[in-house]
C-alpha cells in the first residue's frame, strides 16, 4: 500500500497538468453558508434539516365512491393518503433520495397537503420517522406510478436507514389512467392527463427532468430561486391526484359524458368487475362499428355459458361482412357444443375459401380441424 | 481409436521433414490420481447425489478446498483443465447451504457464456439429488419476471462482474435478504482479472465487502485460477486479504505428447514462415482421418470458419456418408442454443472435430478430446496450457501440437522451449489504486452507501473524497460524504476498459458493416491513422477513416505489397520519482510520467525487401497521458553503461531503439499482457536523468501495474531479449526480434548484431 500514501500528491500533480480524473462536467461554485430557507414563506424547520409546510385546498372529493372500481370496497375517502416524491435522480438505486415529499389528506371540507423538504442529507432520518408517523398501516395510499417507483424508493430509504417498512396498500392511478386514455393521448404522464383530460392549466411549470439539479444547486450553491417552482410542482401533483381520482370515479360510474375516454376499455373494466353497465357500453361500441368490443362481449357470454347471446353476436357481426373471429367461434360452437360436425365443416371451408387467405400457421390449424371433423363425420356414418 | 493415435504418433516420429520443424517433443508420462474420502460431515443428500454420479472419492485438492473453505478461510485453487474444479467450490457451498436455510452464495464468472454453463452443471447436482437449493443466473439476459424471484429466493446467484457492478450493487437494498446471509463468493478464472479488468475487479470486491459489512455479513472467497506465475499474489491483490493457496493437483492424467512446431522458413530476410492455417489444417486432417477426436484453436473468428470449412470439404471428398466425420466451428457470436448443441455433440461423440476461438478455452464442459492443435500461440502460456489441456482424458493417450506463427512471441517460445515447459513465469499484475479507476469506483461506492469520515476503501481515501466533493459530485455533511449527483455512476463506467473508450474497427468492404475488432485509442493513433495498412489476425485492411471523437475506425480489405509504420514522437516528462533500485547492472527508477505523443508521418515499407517506398502525413492531434513508468537508467561505470559505450557511436541510437523494440516484444511473456498494453521509449541521453536509459510505461492512463510489476521481472526480460535475438534466423533484424532495418537510418554495420553485442556484454558484465 505504499503508493496509496502518495495518492494525494499524484492527484495534485495531475491537476497541475490539467489532467484531472474525468468527472461529470458541471460548474462548481463556492458554497454559501446560509441557505436562506427561512425566508421562504410558510416553512418551518421541524427537525434539523427537515422542513414542513401545509397548504389548504377545498376538498374536491366526494365522501365515498360506493361503486368505485379503483378503491377497495367501502373505502372512506378521508382515509386516503395522496402522495408524491421529488427525487435526486431517476433510478431507484441506493444513491437516489426523495428530497421532497407531498402528502395530501382530507380534513372535513378541506384537502390539506403537507410538504416535507430536506435541506440536507442529515435530515433524512427525521423525514423517514415523520413519514412513519403520518403513514398509518391501515391507510390506503394513492399515487401516480408509485407502485413501480416512489414506493420502492421510499422502501429503499427505510432499509438504508435501518428502519422497518410498514406494508402499505397502494392504489396507483397510473393503471386505470392507462386503460382509459392510452389510445387517446400520446403519453400517459400526469401532466398530459391534466392538460388534455382534466383541463388543468399549470401555467409555467418546471420540467421534471430539471428538478434534481434544482435541489443540488440549492444544496451546493445555496440557490433558492427555483425551489418554489419545485414546491408548487409537487403541490400541484398532489392536488391533481385528487382531481384525477374524482374524475375516474365519475367516468366509471357513468356520470361524466363530456370527457373523452376509451369506452371499449371502460366496458372491459366494468365487465371485469361484473358490472352490467359494461354490457351496454360494449353493445353501444359494437353498434358504432367496434368489432373488438363485440368479440370481447361474445367471449364474456361464452364464459358465462350464455350461448344464445354469444351466437347472436357472432351471427350479427358476420352479417356486416366476413368476420374470421366469429366464423371460427361458430365453428367451435357447432363442433363442441351442438356436435353438428357438418355445419362446423361448412364454416371451416368458408374460412379457408374466405376473402382473406389465412396465414400458413392458421391454415394448418384449420386443416387439422377439418381433418378431425371429417373423421368424426365418417365415424358417425 | 487410441491405437490409431499411437500409430499416427509413431509415423510422425519417423517423418524426417516433420521432425526438422519440431523444436521440442515433450513426452509427459501418465500421472496417477491422489484421492481422499468424501468428508464425514457431508450432507447425506449431497453424498448420494455424488455417488449416483459415480463420485465416491474426492481428489486430494478438492478435499483441501472443502476443509479450507468450511474453515472460513479465503482460498485460491490452481486448476489445470479437467481437474474437477467445480467440486472445489460447489461442495463447501452446497454443504453450507444445506446446513442453513438462510445461507446464500454468489458465483462470479468473467463471461456470460461461462455462467450459463455453470448453471447447467450445478443444476445437474442439485436436481438429481433433490437438493432444495434454488440457483439463478442473473445477467443482462435474465427476464424481468425472473429477476424478482432471483433476488428474493435465489440461494446461489450466478452472474458476471459487469452485472454486479451496474445492476446488483447499486440496487443492494433490493437484495437485502441476499446480502444479509451471503456466506461464499466464488471467483472463477481469477487469472483473467489482470490489467485494467483486474484493477477494476479489486475495486468491485471492495464495494461488495463494504455492502456485505453494511448488512452484517463477511463472505468467504473461493477463487480458481489457471496456472500462472503468481496465483496467490494476484488473488491477494484482488481480495486484499490473506489467501490460502491450493496447488497440489490430485487429479490423474493420461500419457501426453506435446509438440512445438515451427513451420518451415519461406523468407529468411523478413522471417516469414509457412502459414499456421495451412499447417493446422494438414495436421487436423491427418488426425481426423485416423479417427482421432480433435480440437483446433484458431486465433480469429474468420480463421475458425476457414479451417472448419476446409476440413469439412476435404473430408467430404474422401469419405461417403458411411464414414461420417463431423467438424463444427465454434466461436463467440453464435447463439447460445447453437453453442449448446455443439458442446453436447462433442460430449456424446457425434461431433469428432471442432475448430474454435479461445471461446472453448475456459471451463465449458465438452468432455475430453484426444488431440488439440493450436494454430498460433494464444497470447499467454497459461492460455496455451489450457488449450493444450483440452486434449486428454484421465487415462488415455493424447497429443497437443502448438504451431508457431511468425510473431516475436511465437518465435521466442518455439525456439526456447524450456521457457514453455519450465515453471510458469507469467505473472498477472494489477493496479487497484490507479487514480482514474479508483475514483470511478469511489463514486459508485458513495452512491451505494455514503462514506463515513475515517472509512477506508483499500486504504485511506479522504483526499480523494475531498476532491470529489470539490467537484460537486459528493457532499460532505455530518461527517459523511453523500452522493450528490443526479446520475447513476456505474452506468458510465466500463470494467473492461481504461479511462477512455476503445476504438471500434469496422470492416466496410463492399458495403459490409462488420465489427472486426477494438483497439484502445492510444494505440489507434499509431496503427489506425488514415491510409494505414492494418493487419488484423493475418488479413490485410486499409484504413479509410479514423474518427477518434466517436471511437470509430472504418477499414476495407486491401492487397497492397507494403505495410505502414507510423513515426511516433514521444516526449516524456518525469513528474515524480518515487522509488529507486539498483538491479541487473543499472539503476531502476519508478516514476509518474506524462507522455505526450504525436504521430505526424508514416513510412510505407515493402514486404519481403523492407525497402522504404514512401512517406505520408498523419493529421491527428497530440495526445497526452499520465501514467506509471519503470525507467532503466545506465549510470556511469554500471555494466549497462560500459556495454553501451562499447557500441560505436553512430550505432548507439539505432541500438537503443532496437533494444526498446525487443523489450516490448519479450516483456509481455512475463507481465501477462498484450504488446499494446505497454509503451517503450529509448533515450540515448535522457534530459531529466542526464543518462542513457529506457522508459517502459503502462499504456493506460493512470497505470495498470505493469511498469510497477516490471522490477521483479526485469532480469528475465533481458535474458529473453538476448535469446530472442540470438535464435532469430533473420540477418539484420525483422519484426520478430529487434524490428526491421530501415534504410533511412543510413548507418553502416548490422544493428541487430550490435544490439546482440550490447545485451550480451551487459549481461556478462553483471555475472562477472
Amino acid at each position: 500500500m505504499k503508493r496509496r500514501e502518495a495518492l494525494g500528491g499524484r492527484l495534485a500533480r495531475l491537476k497541475k497538468e490539467g489532467l484531472n480524473p474525468p468527472l461529470n462536467e458541471k460548474e462548481t461554485k463556492n458554497r454559501q453558508e446560509a441557505f436562506g430557507l427561512s425566508r421562504l414563506e410558510g416553512w418551518t424547520e421541524i427537525n434539523p434539516c427537515l422542513w414542513r409546510r401545509s397548504v389548504r385546498y377545498d376538498n374536491p372529493l366526494d365522501e365515498s365512491y360506493s361503486r368505485s372500481l379503483v378503491l377497495p370496497a367501502d373505502q372512506l375517502v378521508k382515509e386516503l393518503i395522496f402522495y408524491d416524491t421529488e427525487t435526486t435522480g431517476l433510478s431507484t438505486g441506493a444513491g437516489t433520495i426523495p428530497f421532497l415529499i407531498g402528502i395530501g389528506m382530507i380534513h372535513k371540507e378541506y384537502f390539506d397537503v403537507i410538504q416535507l423538504f430536506l435541506s440536507d442529507y442529515p435530515g433524512e432520518i427525521h423525514l423517514l420517522k415523520e413519514l412513519n408517523n403520518i403513514f398509518q398501516e391501515e391507510a390506503v395510499y394513492v399515487s401516480y406510478n408509485g407502485k413501480t417507483y416512489d414506493s420502492h424508493l421510499i422502501n429503499t430509504r427505510f432499509l438504508m436507514n435501518g428502519l422497518k417498512v410498514n406494508h402499505r396498500f397502494e392504489v396507483d392511478l397510473l393503471y386505470p389512467s392507462r386503460r382509459l386514455w392510452k389510445k387517446i393521448l400520446t403519453d400517459c404522464r400526469l401532466g398530459s392527463i391534466e392538460k388534455d383530460i382534466l383541463g388543468i392549466n399549470r401555467g409555467p411549470d418546471i420540467p421534471g427532468a430539471e428538478i434534481p439539479d434544482v435541489w443540488f444547486d440549492f444544496l451546493k450553491n445555496g440557490k433558492t430561486e427555483k425551489l418554489e417552482r419545485v414546491f408548487s410542482h409537487n403541490l400541484q401533483d398532489i392536488y391533481s391526484l385528487a382531481i384525477l381520482l374524482h374524475t375516474i370515479e365519475l367516468i366509471t360510474d357513468g356520470i361524466v359524458t363530456h370527457i373523452p375516454y376509451d369506452r371499449f376499455a371502460l366496458g372491459k373494466l366494468l365487465l371485469f368487475h361484473k358490472r352490467d353497465e359494461g354490457i351496454e357500453l360494449l353493445e353501444r361500441e359494437l353498434k358504432r362499428g367496434n368489432r373488438k368490443a363485440g368479440e370481447f362481449l361474445s367471449l364474456y357470454w361464452k364464459r358465462m355459458g350464455e350461448w344464445e347471446k354469444a351466437v347472436d353476436l357472432w351471427k350479427e357481426m358476420n352479417k356486416r361482412g366476413f368476420h374470421y373471429f366469429s366464423v371460427e367461434e361458430l365453428a367451435k360452437y357447432y363442433e363442441h357444443h351442438l356436435k353438428d360436425y357438418g355445419e362446423a365443416l361448412k364454416l371451416i371451408d368458408k374460412i379457408l375459401k374466405g376473402p382473406v387467405p389465412p396465414s400458413p400457421e392458421i391454415k394448418d390449424k384449420l386443416l387439422h380441424r377439418k381433418k378431425r371433423l371429417i373423421g368424426r363425420l365418417a365415424q358417425r356414418d | 481409436m487410441m491405437n490409431s493415435l499411437s500409430s499416427i504418433i509413431k509415423n510422425l516420429k519417423d517423418d524426417k521433414n516433420f521432425l526438422s520443424c519440431v523444436t521440442r517433443w515433450e513426452h509427459i508420462p501418465p500421472r496417477i490420481g491422489k484421492y481422499a474420502e468424501l468428508p464425514d460431515d457431508l450432507n447425506e443428500t449431497i453424498r448420494n447425489s455424488l455417488v449416483n454420479k459415480g463420485i465416491e472419492k474426492l481428489y486430494t485438492h478438492q478435499r483441501i478446498c472443502y476443509e479450507t473453505a468450511r474453515d472460513k478461510r479465503d482460498l485460491v485453487v490452481v486448476t489445470p483443465t479437467a481437474s474437477g474444479k467445480t467440486l472445489c467450490y460447489n461442495l463447501p457451498v452446497l454443504q453450507t447451504l444445506m446446513e442453513s436455510e438462510e445461507a446464500r452464495a454468489l458465483y462470479l464468472f468473467p463471461t456470460k457464456a461461462l455462467s450459463q454453463d455453470q448453471q447447467a452443471a450445478l443444476n445437474e447436482i442439485v436436481l438429481d439429488g433433490d437438493l432444495p437449493v434454488k440457483i439463478c443466473t442473473y445477467d443482462g439476459d435474465t427476464p424481468g419476471s425472473l429477476r424478482i424471484s432471483a433476488r428474493k429466493s435465489g440461494r446461489i446467484i450466478i452472474t458476471n462482474p459487469d452485472m454486479l457492478h451496474s445492476g446488483i450493487l447499486p440496487n443492494h437494498p433490493k437484495w437485502i435478504e441476499f446480502f444479509k446471509s451471503l456466506k461464499y463468493i466464488v471467483l472463477d478464472e481469477v487469472h483473467t482479472y489482470r490489467g485494467v479488468f483486474g484493477s477494476h475487479m479489486t475495486n468491485l470486491i471492495r464495494r461488495i465487502k463494504r455492502i456485505a459489512a453494511f448488512y452484517g455479513s463477511d463472505p468467504v472467497f473461493i477463487c480458481c485460477s489457471a496456472t500462472i506465475g503468481n496465483p496467490r499474489e494476484l488473488t491477494e491483490r484482488i481480495l486484499e486479504r490473506e489467501t490460502v493457496l491450493v496447488d497440489d493437483n490430485g487429479s490423474p492424467s493420461g500419457e501426453k505428447h506435446i509438440i512445438l512446431y515451427n513451420p518451415p522458413l519461406l523468407d529468411p530476410v523478413q522471417g516469414i514462415r509457412r502459414g499456421i492455417v495451412l499447417e493446422a489444417q494438414r495436421m487436423a486432417l491427418k488426425l481426423l482421418k485416423g479417427g482421432v477426436k480433435t480440437i483446433v484453436f484458431a486465433r480469429s473468428r474468420i480463421k475458425t470458419e476457414l479451417i472448419s470449412s476446409y476440413l469439412n470439404k476435404s473430408l467430404a471428398n474422401q469419405y461417403n456418408e458411411n464414414f461420417r466425420i463431423k467438424v463444427e466451428p465454434y466461436r463467440g457470436g453464435y447463439l447460445p442454443g447453437e453453442r449448446r448443441m455443439i458442446e453436447k455433440g462433442l460430449r456424446d461423440g457425434s461431433i469428432s472435430g471442432v475448430v474454435s476461438t479461445n471461446a472453448l478455452e475456459l471451463g465449458i464442459d465438452i468432455g475430453g478430446l484426444d488431440a488439440s492443435i493450436l494454430a498460433g500461440y494464444p497470447g499467454s502460456i497459461s492460455s496455451a496450457w489450457q488449450q493444450a489441456g483440452r486434449a486428454g482424458r484421465s487415462s488415455q493417450l493424447s497429443l497437443s501440437m502448438i504451431i508457431a506463427s511468425s510473431s516475436p512471441v511465437d518465435q521466442y517460445l518455439t525456439q526456447n522451449p524450456e521457457y514453455f515447459f519450465g515453471a510458469s513465469p507469467e505473472s498477472g499484475f494489477i493496479d487497484p489504486d490507479n487514480l482514474y479507476i479508483l475514483i470511478d469506483h469511489l463514486k459508485c461506492a458513495a452512491f451505494e452507501i455514503p462514506f463515513r469520515k475515517g472509512e477506508t476503501f483499500g486504504g485511506d481515501v479522504e483526499e480523494l473524497l475531498d476532491y470529489l466533493e470539490e467537484n460537486g459530485v459528493l457532499r460532505f455533511t455530518a461527517d459523511c460524504w453523500h452522493w450528490a449527483d443526479r446520475s447513476y455512476p456505474s452506468e458510465r463506467i466500463s470494467l473492461r476498459s481504461g479511462a477512455e473508450e476503445n476504438v471500434v474497427i469496422i470492416d466496410t468492404t463492399k458495403g459490409r458493416h462488420e465489427v472486426i475488432g477494438e483497439m484502445d485509442s492510444h494505440s489507434a493513433r499509431e496503427l489506425l491513422f488514415e491510409e494505414a495498412i492494418y493487419i488484423h489476425k493475418g488479413d490485410q485492411y486499409k484504413v479509410l477513416k479514423l474518427d477518434l471523437e466517436n471511437h470509430l475506425c472504418q477499414v476495407e480489405e486491401s492487397t497492397v505489397n507494403y505495410y505502414t509504420d507510423s513515426i511516433l514522437k514521444t516526449d516524456i516528462k518525469v513528474l515524480e520519482v518515487d522509488e529507486e533500485d539498483s538491479v541487473s547492472g543499472l539503476r531502476l527508477v519508478s516514476s509518474d510520467i506524462l507522455v505526450r505523443s504525436e504521430v505526424s508521418k508514416y513510412k510505407k515499407i515493402k514486404f519481403q525487401t523492407h525497402e522504404n517506398i514512401g512517406y505520408g502525413d498523419i493529421y491527428l492531434p497530440e495526445y497526452e497521458m499520465h501514467t506509471r513508468s519503470a525507467v532503466l537508467l545506465f549510470p556511469e561505470n554500471s555494466p549497462a553503461r560500459i556495454a553501451f559505450e562499447k557500441v560505436p557511436e553512430e550505432l548507439q541510437a539505432p541500438v537503443m531503439s532496437r533494444f526498446a523494440t525487443v523489450v516490448r516484444n519479450t516483456a509481455p511473456l512475463f507481465l501477462l499482457c498484450g504488446r499494446g498494453d505497454i509503451g517503450v521509449a529509448g533515450r540515448v541521453r535522457d534530459p531529466h536523468f542526464e543518462e542513457p536509459g529506457l522508459f517502459l510505461y503502462d499504456n493506460y492512463p493512470g497505470g495498470i501495474g505493469l511498469a510497477d510489476g516490471f522490477h521483479a521481472q526485469m532480469e528475465k526480460v533481458l535474458h529473453a531479449s538476448l535469446s530472442l535475438i540470438e535464435s532469430c534466423p533473420c540477418r539484420e533484424g525483422c519484426p520478430s526480434c529487434v524490428g526491421p532495418c530501415d534504410d533511412r537510418d543510413g548507418f553502416s554495420g548490422n544493428p541487430k548484431e550490435a544490439t546482440r553485442f550490447f545485451l550480451a556484454s551487459w549481461l556478462s558484465g553483471i555475472t562477472q
